[in-house]
């Protein structure tokens, strides 16, 4: 990962870090779902600003917690979240068919459907 | 001796004519098929698929799957192929597979309420400090099943299609209404007869008051017993007061009166955890092995007893548990490799469904949880609920989880509203936040009602949910220790199978 | 022991399928028979009307059967018995079809095949399989129905299509109680309708054997060397499973199948969990095997740990396993309870190192087949302790070990819905 598109971090206090991410590297769903797991750590604030950067500001529950493994925590968990929407794009379709079928009554292609003497696939001849 | 694939030489040509490896190879680029993911260590990935088969790779494998740059000569990308997380060819076998398995793990579905359990009464002459709903008294009228609201039950529990069902006898202390009992296997076995279908019986019991007569008609009808034992004396008396203070005393005498009548098989046991039972994991499992148990289920802490509705999770009380849980295992393991065949039930069930093709209907851990349309509750005053745990509610004040109510409501109103709907939607853990993406998804389920109880709604809050975290811990847990060594594979085989140990494996040095 | 040999035939037009018997065979059953004369029986022409035909030894005929339709001077097939089915042909070919002391009786139906497998024992030929179906049906016809077991194989024997159904469907009704093995690589039961008219023909006891060699589409086609079989295959497998016809999966173990074995294991386990066994085969070293050997023959103590990792792999998931063809010395003893004494009588031999082995007679021995070629490891067992002895246990000699559908291992719930 490029050393200007890590996202920029600010300690504001003991309990309370702002992280500035690059929207065009860090989509902000995978924001959002990296964040839906740290809340059990702390309160989540997330803002867009212009110039297609996002803003999320950490605030620690407990104030005994680590706040940097908590920044570096975070910056894992998004990086796989944006894996994940990637690996969902991509097998979306494929899940959809496989579901179809799973509740589906008929084979999957006409092809079975042929006559055996027929044989349309050549699976007969060698 | 291992040869690299491609060190092998193509076959000479001759008047035999072989083509080599790369005649056969697809030359596509390949596609991934769905799975999740998570890291599992630093190093590792765990990937599973929408059939809930499994692969760790190596982190820089990982990387290359997923920007395409695997090769198809890489072991990583057959070993990939061959589970099913990959394809290379225009050929819709892959799917179809894929489907084929996805369909056979959701077959528990099939056949809509299967479990049954009847409250045939309240009363119970314990006071288990855990116990939500029994009330000590005498009064038969109040707090018992009547006739006409059990006939009205099993004319209930036969309406759904299931080829097989289960009734379980729950209270109170259901002794303390033999006769009911008596009533509902009688009318249950005509009413199979009748329909062309099958029907168990199992009463949950502390056995306290079970005499030679009931025992057997236990027998004769081939209903089996659940019975209560929280470990050795000193735990199991500070958790189940009775009048005498000799709960285990008394179970101990009866169990053995129980298995001589009935048969060991069809008597099993189980516990109840207590902040006391956490203290003490080796001794309660080796109570079980002492008593001739062949299976503990190490049950978590039940939420009931907690003020409703508390957001707050109580974080160390769900960590206590699941040290509690580890060491418990581990002394059921190494029971096992000393050559006692004990399995625990949990891990049964998840390795069952990590290890195996095979569905494993779980109404407490499925997709869509298995509240109203995998186990039905009748209670003694006819009300119905969506589980037991609803039921429990419901004796604390919310009724929340009740469905109808036999004598007022038809069937279709019971189990064919709007509210079960709901429900079944709002536990599909395949759409819920924090069930959606994760990684033990094909293996996990849904609980609605603990959801409501420790957390104010019905779809519930991953991050902070004592439910998932413990799921989470038992999942990776046990496929850590699947992976530990030869020995302990052996064992988790063995609870896999339910067979023990030396004789799936007899050559087996342990 | 020979299946085969090349005598002279006089008065002999066409190709005849008879049961061997004796000069006392009863009149009524004579026009199914044929006759073995031996060197010293003491026949006369009275006693000899009406068999299809003469077989004897002798290299001349006696007198009294000239002009009977006769195969003289055949070598090397004087244990035959009554009951016993052979061919003879116009140009002086006798083969044994059928005997019926033996376990392991085969009908070779095909010699076409549409695969062409780097290790085939049975090398394809371009034949007229179809003209000869009614031979087999003459054989079906005189095979004893207490026979126990009966073999189809090929070639292909899926390629005669309806014949193929015919065959099983005559097989149900004069051999009822016969066990039948079918060897084929069911690629055509991709049709769906296919494996719809086997499964309804409701043989009673009928189990395909049915090869299987990775867990990877490219992998199993190399070694078949046809495109799209794997594909074929699978859903053949699962068309088989619909209607309820039982299966085996078969592996031949050899250089370019090994490596993968675990894989394949688990691959059978999670996708094929209705197949009643998995038999894991060590090779022969014949027919195509020889134009390349060295890339395909292995000595089996050479892949000891991916044979164990399977096996056991097969086995903790609940599946039937069998080794074939695999010498006791050469394995890992924790395998030894899997293994079936399966070379048939007839290309079975021993080393001259097993002559003092105590567990001979519970060992498969090698192929006489394989052209010499067996593992380096072989060696003697001394005397075994009766404390370390608790397996191999003892198996029926010769038996493929095929299971009845009733003894559970083909289970109604695992079939994919």
């Amino acid at each position: 990962m490029p050393q200007d598109s890590l996202p920029w971090a600010q300690v504001e206090s003991e309990t309370e870090l702002t992280l500035t991410f690059d929207a065009a590297v860090y989509s902000l769903e995978a924001l959002q779902r990296a964040c839906y797991w740290l809340t059990e750590r702390c309160y989540v604030y997330i803002e867009t600003l212009p110039d297609e950067q996002i803003r999320a500001r950490l605030v620690l529950k407990n104030s005994a917690d680590s706040l940097r493994g908590l920044a570096g925590e975070f910056g894992n968990r998004v990086l796989d979240e944006k894996l994940r929407r990637q690996i969902n794009a991509e097998t979306q379709g494929i899940r959809d068919v496989i579901v179809a079928q799973a509740f589906a009554e008929a084979d999957i292609e006409d092809s079975r459907e042929a006559d055996y003497n027929e044989d349309p696939e050549d699976i007969g001849r060698r | 001796m291992t040869i690299p694939l491609t060190q092998l030489a193509a076959p000479r040509t001759g008047p035999a004519r072989f083509r080599g490896r790369d005649a056969f190879r697809s030359g596509s680029p390949y596609y991934l098929l769905p799975f999740r993911f998570e890291r599992f260590s630093t190093d590792e990935v765990l990937l599973v698929n929408e059939a809930g088969e499994h692969i760790f790779l190596p982190a820089d494998d990982f990387a290359r799957l997923t920007s395409h740059e695997l090769r198809p000569d890489d072991d990583a990308y057959l070993d990939l192929k061959g589970k099913h997380f990959l394809a290379d060819s225009e050929s819709l076998v892959p799917l179809e597979l894929l489907a084929v398995k996805a369909r056979t793990k959701r077959a528990h579905l099939q056949g809509f309420t299967k479990l049954h359990i009847f409250v045939v009464t309240l009363r119970c002459e314990h006071t288990c400090q855990y116990c939500q709903v029994s009330r000590v008294t005498q009064d038969r009228h109040r707090f018992d099943m009547t006739e006409a609201t059990a006939r009205k039950a099993v004319a209930f529990a036969f309406r759904a299609p299931a080829e097989r069902i289960k009734i379980e006898f729950q209270g109170g202390e259901p002794l303390l209404n033999f006769d009911r009992i008596v009533q509902i296997v009688r009318e249950a076995k005509a009413l199979a007869g009748a329909t062309g279908r099958q029907v168990d019986f199992v009463v949950a019991s502390n056995i306290a008051l079970l005499t030679d007569d009931m025992l057997d008609f236990f027998r004769e009808e081939g209903v089996s017993l659940s019975i209560s034992l929280d470990g050795p004396a000193f735990i199991h008396n500070a958790n189940r007061p009775r009048p005498g203070g000799n709960s285990y005393e008394v179970t101990v005498l009866n169990l053995a009166k129980a298995r001589t009548i009935l048969g060991a098989e069809r008597v099993a046991a189980l516990m109840t955890t207590t902040r006391l039972s956490l203290d003490h994991p080796r001794e309660i499992v080796d109570e079980y092995a002492r008593q001739g148990f062949h299976a503990i289920f190490l049950r978590s802490l039940s939420p009931y007893g907690f003020a409703l509705k508390t957001a707050r999770r109580i974080a160390y009380e769900t960590d206590r548990f699941l040290s509690f849980y580890a060491a418990g295992l581990d002394r059921v393991i190494e029971l096992n490799r000393g050559g006692y065949h004990l399995v625990e039930v949990y891990a049964q069930l998840l390795l069952r469904r990590i290890l195996t093709p095979y569905a494993t209907g779980y109404v407490d851990l499925q997709s869509p949880a298995g509240a109203g349309i995998g186990v039905a509750v009748y209670n003694y005053d006819g009300d119905v609920y969506a589980s037991d745990e609803g039921r429990m509610l419901a004796e604390m004040g919310d009724t929340r989880f009740r469905l109808g109510n036999l004598h007022r409501n038809s069937y279709a109103e019971v189990f064919g509203g709007e509210w079960l709907r709901e429900l079944v939607e709002s536990s599909c853990i395949e759409s819920l936040p924090g069930c959606s993406d994760c990684v033990f998804q094909p293996w996990c389920g849904a609980d609605p009602v603990f959801n409501y109880a420790t957390q104010g709604d019905i779809v519930g809050h991953r991050p902070d949910s004592d439910f998932h975290h413990r799921n989470a811990f038992v999942f990776r847990h046990l496929l850590e220790r699947y992976r530990s060594d030869e020995a302990t594979r052996r064992v988790i085989w063995s609870w896999v199978r339910g067979t023990p140990s030396d004789e799936l494996f007899p050559e087996a040095k342990t | 022991m020979k299946l085969e040999a090349w005598g002279h035939a006089t008065a002999l037009d066409q190709r005849v399928i008879g049961r061997i018997a004796t000069a006392d065979c009863p009149a009524t059953r004579r026009q199914d028979a044929v006759l073995l004369l031996h060197g010293d029986d003491r026949v006369s022409r009275g006693d000899v009307e009406g068999y299809q035909a003469l077989l004897t030894p002798l290299p001349v005929l006696p007198t009294w059967a000239r002009g009977m339709a006769a195969m003289r001077a055949v070598e090397g097939l004087e244990y035959l018995e009554p009951g016993d089915v052979v061919l003879l042909t116009p140009a002086g070919f006798v083969r044994v079809l059928y005997r019926r002391r033996s376990d392991q009786n085969f009908l070779l139906v095909a010699e076409n095949c549409n695969s062409y497998c780097l290790m085939c024992s049975q090398p394809p030929r371009p034949s007229h399989d179809i003209a000869r179906v009614h031979e087999h049906v003459r054989l079906i016809d005189l095979i004893d129905p207490e026979t126990r077991e009966l073999g189809l194989t090929g070639g292909e024997p899926t390629l005669l299509r309806d014949h193929f159904l015919k065959l099983i469907e005559h097989c149900k009704s004069r051999l009822p109680r016969t066990a039948l093995h079918v060897l084929t690589n069911g690629r055509l039961f991709f049709y769906r309708k296919f494996a719809q008219r086997l499964g309804a023909i409701a043989h009673p006891d009928l189990m395909l054997g049915i090869p299987l060699y990775s867990d990877v589409d490219c992998e199993h086609d190399y070694v078949v060397q046809a495109t799209r079989a794997f594909d074929q295959t699978v859903i053949g497998l699962y068309h088989l499973a619909r209607y309820e016809v039982p299966v085996e999966i078969r592996v031949v173990l050899h250089r370019q199948t090994y490596r993968r074995l675990p894989a394949l294991a688990e691959f059978i386990a999670r996708n094929f969990p209705f197949a009643a066994q998995v038999a894991l085969m060590g090779l022969e070293v014949t027919g195509l095997t020889l134009a390349h050997p060295d890339e395909l023959w292995i000595d089996p103590a050479e892949y000891q740990d991916e044979l164990k990792a399977a096996a056991e792999h097969l086995h903790a998931a609940g599946l039937h396993v069998r080794l074939y063809n695999h010498q006791l010395c050469v394995l890992d003893r924790c395998l030894w309870r899997f293994t079936v004494r399966s070379i048939s009588d007839w290309k079975r031999e021993y080393l001259p190192c097993c002559e003092s082995c105590s567990l001979r007679h519970e060992c498969g021995g090698v192929f006489a087949t394989s052209h010499g070629r067996h593992s380096a490891h072989i060696s003697p067992f001394g005397r075994i302790d009766d404390g370390e002895r608790d397996s191999p246990r003892p198996r029926p000699s010769g038996s493929s070990g095929a299971p009845k559908v009733a003894d559970g291992a083909y289970s109604r719930d695992r079939t994919p819905l």
